[in-house]
This record gives structure tokens, sequence and C-alpha cells, in this order.
């Protein structure tokens, strides 16, 4: 089994749907501050405490606490969140990469999912998952090609969509972004809000 | 002969289950200050279950008439809260599947005696109304629910029965056979002996818990399809050995496997049919496109006249089919590409891909170019935000309205969202395959 495989075998931050949000060398701390989350609030929490927790279990999409898990790994802190996808639909992504690489994966229950890499305060590239039609967007499109098409997503010029756990594992090739199964599973640091997300966050992008 | 019958409202469904057991009891005069219409010797005839019998006398128990229910009330002075949402103080009808968490209950039950006299004419002898109260409040994150019930004495009380009945209340889920469930604990005793007389009211709340195949195996489920309580007469005088059951309560409890390995395990009302809601405001061209094949000749998961969609977790090829031809819109692509961050034109399809209601899933089309097509369109002073500046679709061609099915060019983020409220429909209600729901989409 690879790397990824597990992401698929059952409730994992993809089944049905959510997103996971790298950003490299940043402080969990930082991560936090960046989803409008007090990080001295975060208490150690794995995924099966978080579902029979009274006031998480009550998340819904936009409905409810907002919340995730942090943990990082190899050099990269990764934002978990589960159903919930704020670090690409409220592009927390792109305000992270202000300062630093950061790698944003999605994936929702209707079987479709997103990849996208910022850096420099911009999109690099972006690519759908599950999307079997050309999606590369961004300041360099043709920027994974090696890696999408050594994956089987991109044959000759077409790129041919592709499933979740390529792509994954062609991240982890290129970027070095892991998260284990072991590591999701462990009691993680989980911080929640009641509260929308502020747009734009006060002092934030961090400053170094 | 002690007879029983008891009587559903008009929400119910489900048929009489009933135990049979022995009989004896001696003949009285049925009262003739009755303050509710007595049963009448045609009553015995008339599907009542007679649970104990001898030569002349029978006890019988069954289900009241539907309208049972507009007798006086017993409304018993409880000290339980009922669950407002099974509705049971609203008036005749009450709300059998309020949510996907609760399961109510509200049957009166008629238990009378007869006599057969030697020139063959039947006559009542004794006479009690019952009204149970039940329901199931279940948890998705945990195998145990509460059962709440009270059995109130709603009328009678007369002949054999003047004294009273005396019966010990059980759970269903204690000695009913196929229940696969037990009791934890409970706020009276399980079995405990209960002398039902007028006035008189009891109640009970239960910690149940399934023990199906759901709570040792890593992927399954059991559907509870008769859950509630069991009154089992004791030994008095006149009145024989009976019992019945009122097990009209419903539940499935179902395990699966979580990416962490963990088993996560916990209980629905599976007759419940949740509804995903979607809003324009938030989703919006996604939304509107569902909205707009909902107008279909199919009606697709529309709870006004249509039928819910099913859910099919395990698909394999339906996006592929639905949107392997697609030819993304470089003009929209241009547009989207001004977004914070950029997005991009993305295929969107309805019935969901994965939902049995599919075409691409039952082979009912080989190319997403089957369906009704449209695009999202963009309004003329774009404000940044997606859901504002791209609200709706518009038809590409001239579609039908009877195409087994919608695709159409939406901005990612909005497809992506429309996704995400599925899956947390999915998670919240712990929909599993083949599972209904209805979507309603709010402006």
């Amino acid at each position: 089994m690879g790397d990824w495989d597990w992401v698929i075998t059952g409730d994992s931050p993809f089944s049905p749907g959510g997103c996971l949000t790298f950003a490299k060398g940043l402080a969990p701390e930082e991560m936090f501050r960046a989803f409008d989350l007090d990080p001295s609030s975060a208490r150690p929490m794995t995924p099966e405490q978080v579902d029979t927790d009274p006031v998480l279990s009550t998340a819904g999409y936009e409905e409810g606490p907002q919340w995730i898990r942090v943990a990082e790994d190899a050099g990269w802190t990764v934002a978990i969140e589960f159903i919930q996808m704020k670090g690409e639909q409220d592009n927390i992504a792109l305000r992270l990469a202000a300062t630093t690489d950061v790698v944003c994966v999605s994936f929702n229950a209707k079987g479709f999912g997103t990849v996208t890499y910022l850096r420099e305060g911009g999109v690099v590239v972006s690519f759908g998952v599950g999307q079997p039609y050309e999606t590369r967007v961004g300041r360099e499109p043709g920027f994974l090609d090696t890696e999408l098409r050594a994956a089987g997503l991109v044959t000759g010029d077409l790129f041919t969509g592709g499933e979740l756990v390529p792509a994954l594992e062609l991240l982890t090739e290129r970027f070095g972004v892991r998260l284990s199964r072991e590591r999701y599973a462990e009691p993680l640091p989980t911080a929640y809000r009641e509260h929308l997300y502020r747009y734009p966050l006060p002092g934030f992008p961090p400053r170094s | 002969m002690l007879a029983a019958r008891k009587s559903t409202v008009r929400k119910r469904t489900c048929a009489v289950a009933l135990t049979l057991m022995l009989v004896v009891f001696s003949v009285a005069a049925v009262p003739a200050q009755a303050q509710q219409r007595p049963p009448t010797a045609s009553d015995a005839a008339a599907g009542a279950v007679c649970v104990a019998e001898n030569a002349h006398d029978k006890l019988c128990v069954r289900k009241g008439r539907d309208n049972a229910r507009t007798g006086p009330r017993t409304t018993p002075r409880v000290n339980l809260a009922y669950p407002p949402e099974c509705e049971f103080q609203a008036g005749p009808d009450y709300n059998p599947t309020p949510t996907r968490f609760l399961s109510c209950s509200d049957t009166v039950w008629e238990v009378f005696t007869t006599t057969t006299r030697p020139n063959g004419v039947v006559v009542v002898t004794g006479w009690m109304n019952l009204e149970n109260l039940q329901w199931s409040r279940y948890d998705r994150s945990t195998l145990r629910w509460e059962h709440g019930a009270t059995v109130a004495v709603k009328s009678g009380g007369w002949g054999t029965l003047e004294n009273g009945l005396d019966a010990r209340v059980f759970s269903g889920c204690t000695g009913t056979p196929g229940t696969e469930c037990h009791v934890v604990s409970s706020t009276r005793p399980d079995g405990e002996l209960v002398r039902f007389v007028p006035r008189f009211t009891y109640e009970n709340v239960w910690t149940e818990e399934d023990d199906g195949p759901a709570a040792t195996e890593d992927t399954a489920r059991f559907e509870h399809r008769n859950l509630g309580v069991r009154l089992v007469g004791a030994p008095q005088p006149d009145v024989p050995a009976w019992s019945f059951d009122d097990l009209y309560l419903v539940g499935r409890c179902d395990s699966r496997v979580t990416g962490n390995g963990n088993i996560n395990r916990g209980c629905v009302n599976q007759d419940f049919t949740p509804t995903l809601q979607l809003s324009i405001a938030q989703s919006g061209s996604s939304a509107w496109m569902v909205a707009w094949a909902q107008g279909f000749s199919r009606h697709w998961g529309r709870e006004e006249d249509g039928k819910p969609l099913h859910y099919q977790p395990n698909y394999d090829t339906g996006r592929r089919i639905m949107c392997g031809d697609m030819v993304y819109d470089e003009q929209m692509n241009a547009a989207l590409s001004q977004y914070t961050p950029p997005d991009r034109d993305t295929c969107d399809e309805f019935p969901f891909a994965a939902t049995y209601e599919n075409p691409a899933n039952y082979g009912g089309i080989t190319s997403g170019s089957q369906c009704a097509q449209g695009t999202a369109v963009q309004i003329p002073n774009p404000t940044g935000v997606l859901a504002t500046d791209w609200p709706n679709t518009v038809p590409l061609g001239n579609p039908t309205f009877t195409e087994p099915c919608v695709r159409a060019h939406i901005p990612g983020r909005l497809n992506s969202s429309v996704g995400g409220r599925f899956g947390n429909l999915v998670t919240a209600n712990r929909l599993v395959d083949r599972d209904g729901f209805w979507i309603r989409v709010d402006q």
C-alpha cells in the first residue's frame, strides 16, 4: 500500500470530503492564526474524539464551528479539515502563500477535487482530480507536467484528469508533503471558532 | 375472554404485533356509565387478536380505531419531557419520523374481555384503553440510544378490568426475538410489575444499545424495525396470562472503518429522508443548476413533485462518462482567472455522479453530451465574489426538459461548494448505500 492509499479506504480527510493545506516551515501557531483561530485554545484531539465531541460533532460545511487539526511532518505543517474546505474556499491557502510555499488539496463528495501549488503570493499551478478534462490553470500551468506525465495524468499534451491518490503521491515526490495514517490518527492540536472567517485578517499574513 | 385492540394514528403504517398466551377469566357486566364508547361484541370479531382464551371467554388486544385518540386525552402528568418533534400533543396525529435521529410511536391499545353466552351471543365483560407514547433518540456517534415511554390508562377500567390490569413492562430489547439490542440502564427497573388503573401513567426511559453486527463487525448495519415495549400480564384473579408487544419504533445502526483504523459507529432513524439544502447565495450557479434540473420532467430529488435521490458511494465511471468529453470554456476560464485565487471552468452534473439516478451509473447514457447542457454566466459588473458574480446558468442548445441528466460549465469553487455540502449531508446523516435524500435549493 502506498503512502496515500489510506485516504480512500474509509473516513479520511477526503472521505467523503475535506481539505489539506500544507505550508512549508510554518509554525503550527501561525497555521491556526491563518484560519482565524486562537492557537492558545488548541487541545490535542484524535479524529475519533472530534467525532464524538459535543461541539465539533455539530460542525457542518458552512454552519456550526469551523475547526482544524494541525500536524507537522517533513518540514511542512498541514491544516486538516474534514468536510470543510476553508483552506481552498476562503483563500487561506493563497494568503499563506505570501510568506511560504503552500500545497492545497481538496476533495468533495461529488467525486472530484483540486490540487493547487502556491508560491510568492500566487497560484503556480492548479489542476483537478476526478475531472477528466483539461483543468490546468495558474501562473505556470505546465509546472508539474513532468510529474503529471509520470503519474499518468498527462498524455502527450493532454491532461486526462486522474485520481486522488496518484495526485497526492506526485506532490510527495515533488514537494515532500506527507500525512501518514498514523500521524493523522494521533492526538493533534485542534481548535475551532464559531464566527465566520474574517476577511482580510488583521495582521495576516505574519511578517517574518 | 380478554382481548385488546390497538389503534394507530393516521401516519402509522405498521401492522399489529401481538404475542399469544393463555386464557381464563370471569365474566362481568358491561358498565352502563362508560365515559367513552365501550367496545361492542362485534369488536371481538373485528381485528382483535385474543391473547388469552378458554371455552367461553377471551382477552383480546388490538389497536384502537383511527379516531381513538379523539377521546378524552389522558395527557399523563409525567416527569418525562416528550420530544416536541413527535407532536404527541398537537392533535390526533403525531409524527413517527420527525428527524433522522428520532423515531416516535403513539399507539392506543383497546384491551377488552368478552364471554360467549350459552345462546352463542358474545358479550363484552371488561374494558380498558391504554395509550403508549414512545420515542427513540439516536446519536450518529454511538450505538446507544434513549428510549422513552409512557403507558397511560386512557379510558375504561370496567368490568373484569375495573380493579386494574397487572403487567410487567419490559423494553422491547429484553427477550424479544430478533431485536438485536439490550438494555444498558433504565430510570425504572426493566420488567417492573405495574398495576394499570384509571388515571395511572407508567413512565420509563431506557438506555438501549445495539448488539447486532454493527457492534462487532467493521462494516455492517442492522435495521431495527421492532423497538418499543413489551407488556406481559401478571397473574391476577379472573384475568388470564397474556402479553403483547408495542414495537413500532425503528432505527438503524451501522459501523464503518475510518481512515485511521478506528471504527465509527452510530444509529439513525432510517425512515427519515434527509434534505440537502443548497443556497444560490453561497453556491451560486452550481446550486442554480440543481434547481434548473429539478424543473425537468423527472424533478430529481424535489420533494414537492419528485422522488428522492439515492446515495451511491461506490461508483466507478459516472463522472468519467458524464464529463470525459467536456471541453472547457476558454472565455469562462479567462474570466475566472481574474479571481483571487484564480478559478477554472469545471464540469458539473446532475443528478450527482454519486447517486443511482445518474444515468451514467445505470447505462442510461454513454456520454455527458446526451444530457441537457448549460453554462454559468457572469453578471455584468463582477464583485470578486464567485457566488455573487456567477449566480445562474443558461441553457446551451434547446433542452427538451426530458433529458436524463443535466451537465453545465460551472466555476470550480462553486462546484466544490455543493460537493462539500453533499459530503456534510452524507456524514451528518450516516447515509449509506441506497439511502434516499431530497435536495432543496433556496435563494
